[in-house]
């Protein structure tokens, strides 16, 4: 009995004691996209600075800032939920948020004439009513002007609340759709109005309360000047976008959508 | 920047005459010798990523501030300032002028560092990053020391070291994930009015002007300014308005005491000075140095500040009378 307990005390620090270091996850048609680039997107060059270059950045700082402490074995995903909430931890909070929303936005993408094969779901659509969204035209207007007015680096999301109605929400710089407390919407630069006012009193008391958070993205939107300046230069947001919105793989972002 | 241009129509040019000021994109004559020569600026930028971040974004930012203008001038009378310092303080309070004061404050803060700099004589030449340069450490050995014995002796005075002030520097610039810039204020003493106040110290015929003893690091994140005296207490002042509200519909009206009332103007006259900004955004060495080259392009900033243009912005310093000993 000693011996079994103790060789289950080997077997279990033999288990922990294993490094892993975080990589760049493999996308589909990874090989493809590092040949030729997305179609419609992204040039060869585009696609190793928004995805190749940028990917390894981040999931290189992650390792780095998580070796050794009890977020080594967590993915990206995890980590930015334990690291949400801890103030003197929010620079590895950065480093999985940016790897699970840019592997996140980064998924949904194809080629131009495969993505204008795919369309979204009747069921999307449907609940896109719901928030005043009649078709696919008013979606992307209203997507890609929150994107392209927003000043700053970012993230523009469809997210699914716990009531299954969507939303469409924007998280300044490395904020994460998964907890309110992050999800960093505000720019309290320059004048502050009282609906912003109190929307942070509402996020103070919700946290304090210990409130929990069920919301998931369904589709993400990448505003980071690192994801179009190669290809569109530091005043090509506005092209970049129209493009992105192009090679979305409908198929992809259909299937995040709670199914019934 | 604030538009969709190829799906929303853009605004139509009649607009333009109802304000008679607009702005242009203003001259940096250092980056107009790298325009008109084509070459890069010394030690620093390619000659693309100069026209990428002055020429094409500048003037992006201009429009959309004409732009903003215009359509804040067709709904009210402000005062038309061509100052792009007034108009920024005219708008920090208003959520309504937003896109205003944003657009200006970039525009501002862009000039800002662009006019810190200068190129560099010696021989440096631009390289991508790799992976494994994230691992180095930071060079320690540089030149381009403050020849102003002034200005080196007030940066020693408040950093210790030059080489304390430039890894603060630097290192405040390197934790700026987002949009933002890192700048060297000139501080004023935070119990000014305090002092003044008081009998024993008020000398008559003394100006208000601020009195600065400390230089100090700030970082400001995208449209953000430094001296936000302008705009510090909002979301405080609409808290007691709440309060107050709620107070006055019970019925219970008190006042505060003299220490609150203290506190609440003791940031009234805290002036912050800004003397050198440097640009930690990523689009300023994405381009020349990759996703890796933030280091680097930090290391080759600092030697690329033009410490004259800084001991020009510099204001009169005051020394405390109780200072080191």
């Amino acid at each position: 009995m000693f011996r079994t307990t103790s060789r289950f005390v080997g077997q279990a620090f033999a288990r922990n004691s294993k490094r892993s270091i975080h990589e760049v996850p493999k996308l589909r048609n990874e090989e493809k996209y590092i040949a030729n680039g997305i179609e419609g997107l992204y040039t060869p060059s585009g696609f190793q600075t928004a995805w190749s270059d940028y990917q390894k950045f981040l999931t290189l700082n992650l390792t780095l800032h998580t070796n050794g402490t009890e977020n080594e074995l967590r993915t990206p995903y995890q980590i930015l939920l334990k690291t949400a909430k801890q103030t003197t931890q929010q620079h590895i909070f950065h480093y999985a948020s940016q790897a699970h929303n840019n592997h996140f936005a980064m998924e949904q993408l194809t080629d131009k004439t495969e993505a204008s094969k795919t369309r979204p779901s009747r069921a999307l659509m449907e609940k896109l009513a719901f928030q005043d969204i009649p078709d696919l035209e008013t979606f992307r207007e209203r997507m890609l002007l929150l994107a392209d007015s927003s000043f700053g680096q970012g993230w523009v999301f469809l997210v699914e609340l716990p009531d299954k109605s969507l939303r469409i929400m924007r998280c300044n710089n490395d904020g994460t759709p998964y907890y309110f407390a992050k999800n960093q919407s505000l720019d309290l630069n320059g004048g502050v109005d009282e609906g912003s006012f109190e929307y942070l009193n509402s996020l103070n008391v919700r946290a304090k309360s210990n409130e929990k958070d069920w919301t998931l993205p369904i589709l993400a939107i990448n505003c980071w000047d690192v994801s179009y300046i190669k290809d569109y230069g530091m005043t090509g947001k506005a092209d970049y976008l129209a493009n992105f919105w192009d090679c979305i793989n409908w198929d992809v972002v259909n299937k995040r959508l709670f199914q019934v | 920047m604030y538009r969709v241009a190829r799906t929303l129509p853009r605004r139509a040019p009649t607009l333009l005459s109802q304000r008679n000021v607009s702005f242009s994109l203003p001259t940096i004559s250092t980056l107009e010798t790298v325009k008109s020569t084509q070459q890069d600026f010394k030690g620093l930028f390619s000659s693309e990523t100069v026209n990428e971040l002055w020429f094409k974004r500048g003037q992006q930012l201009v429009e959309g501030l004409n732009q903003s203008l215009e359509q804040a001038s067709a709904s009210s009378s402000e005062s038309q300032s061509n100052n792009l310092l007034d108009i920024i303080a005219q708008t920090i309070q208003k959520p309504e002028h937003y896109g205003i004061y944003s657009y200006g404050s970039l525009l501002y803060n862009l000039q800002f560092f662009l006019e810190s700099l200068k190129e560099n004589s010696a021989e440096v030449k631009l390289s991508q990053s790799e992976p494994k340069d994230l691992l180095k450490t930071g060079n320690t050995t540089f030149g381009n020391i403050p020849a102003d014995e002034n200005l080196k002796s007030w940066l020693i005075d408040s950093f210790g070291s030059i080489e304390e002030f430039r890894n603060l520097l630097l290192n405040s610039a390197k934790a700026i994930k987002g949009d933002g810039l890192v700048w060297l204020v000139a501080e004023s003493n935070l119990s000014q009015n305090i002092l003044k106040q008081s009998p024993s110290i008020t000398e008559p015929g003394t100006t208000k002007d601020p009195v600065y003893n400390n230089l100090a690091i700030v970082n400001t994140y995208n449209a953000g300014v430094v001296d936000d005296s302008l705009r510090s207490g909002q979301v405080n002042r609409l808290k007691l308005q709440k309060e107050a509200n709620l107070q006055l519909e019970i019925d219970r009206l008190t006042l505060g005491t003299a220490e609150e009332a203290e506190f609440n103007t003791l940031y009234n006259d805290k002036k912050l000075l800004p003397v050198l900004a440097i640009d930690g955004s990523m689009r300023n060495y994405l381009l020349d140095y990759g996703v890796y080259g933030k280091q680097q392009y930090l290391e080759n900033v600092w030697e690329c500040i033009d410490w004259d243009v800084v001991s020009k912005r510099l204001p009169v310093r005051t020394k405390q009378f109780i200072n080191s000993y």
